[in-house]
């Protein structure tokens, strides 16, 4: 078992076999992050393509002895900042990525009203996450998913601290109103896609 | 104390207040339902959040391994050829050393003739050569 100072080691030494251990170990976890700040298919490919080039530039200035993933989850961070900043320009487009195909799969499993109605609630709240202000859920993920603390988001974010809370305070409000406000709800099972889904998908 | 705002609701659940402000926060809670309320849906709101399931990994990550990997070999190879000028550097420079040697001799021996000219100009009984000689 290879340690991260293993895999730096040999990627420092210009051995293929360490960028290719880096890719195995963490090429997921950082696609994974970029398409939770994203909420966006192809621009988490690409924003892990990326990522991967810059750190495969800066690995020889690696510190041997630090953990490999806060650098990572930086340079992703940035990443996903740049581009959602540069987004902010054009404008926005809805990505369902197999959003009902999911509540249809998790519905398949155990007890069908049960799971539908969670698949629900997970949905909506994946939603409302992807109709944040793209600062505002890049703070939340980083809070929520990644455990890190005000300090370290500010940063990360490069934002003062009390910007970071507000857009965190402000973020899960916005979001709680949204699990709150009425919805479609399923009915007969999930036979019938929620109108919502539906209009939106096509 | 009135309603608490949000903020400061959302910074209990999440056990970031510190000591004093907790307390009272506690407080307020034990005779506020609303706030109860509130407190329960962030506490929901946050476990969610901390919960949702990790998204599913597109089969296009194979092939950017592969891509990556390239890219890698591209890098070192560059790194590679990047490091081989630094040494045909020495052979530049001794070429230029040799090169300057063959104008080396010639230049002495231009130097010398007018310092020599030099000299006897000064010696000589020219007004500049008595101006110079003067100034000495």
């Amino acid at each position: 078992m290879y340690t991260d100072d293993d895999i730096i080691r040999l990627c420092q030494q210009g051995r293929q076999e360490g960028f290719a251990l880096l890719l195995d170990r963490y090429q997921a976890r950082v696609y994974r992050r970029a398409y939770t700040f994203l909420r966006h298919r192809e621009d988490a490919l690409d924003a892990t393509q990326e990522v991967f080039l810059r750190v495969l530039q800066a690995v020889r200035h690696f510190q041997r002895g630090r953990a490999i993933w806060p650098w990572l989850r930086q340079v992703t961070t940035n990443t996903c900042l740049n581009r959602l900043r540069a987004a902010e320009r054009r404008p926005p487009t809805v990505s369902l990525d197999g959003e009902w195909e999911r509540l249809q799969d998790v519905a398949a499993e155990g007890d069908p009203e049960q799971q539908a109605l969670m698949a629900w609630d997970r949905a909506r709240l994946e939603r409302a996450l992807e109709a944040l202000p793209p600062d505002h859920r890049m703070a939340i993920v980083l809070r929520h998913q990644e455990g890190l603390t005000y300090n370290e988001i500010a940063q990360a974010m490069q934002l003062p601290l009390g910007t970071v809370k507000t857009y965190l305070f402000r973020g899960r409000r916005a979001l709680r109103a949204a699990l709150e406000a009425p919805a479609p709800m399923p009915r007969e099972g999930l036979a019938v896609p929620p109108a919502g889904v539906e209009g939106e998908a096509g | 104390m009135s309603c608490v705002d949000d903020g400061l609701l959302q910074m209990y659940v999440e056990g970031v207040l510190d000591a004093a402000e907790e307390e009272l926060l506690r407080a307020h809670l034990a005779r506020c339902l609303g706030c109860r309320g509130r407190v329960a849906r962030y506490k929901a709101l946050m476990w969610d959040l901390e919960h949702l399931p990790e998204p599913e990994l597109p089969p296009e990550l194979d092939q950017l391994h592969e891509a990556l990997l390239r890219a890698w070999e591209e890098e070192q190879r560059g790194a590679r050829q990047a490091r081989r000028p630094a040494r045909s550097l020495i052979p530049a420079w001794a070429g230029y050393s040799i090169g300057w040697a063959r104008y080396a001799a010639p230049l002495d021996l231009v130097g010398d003739l007018l310092s020599r000219a030099g000299r006897r100009v000064l010696a000589s009984p020219l007004a500049i050569a008595r101006r110079v000689r003067g100034r000495r």
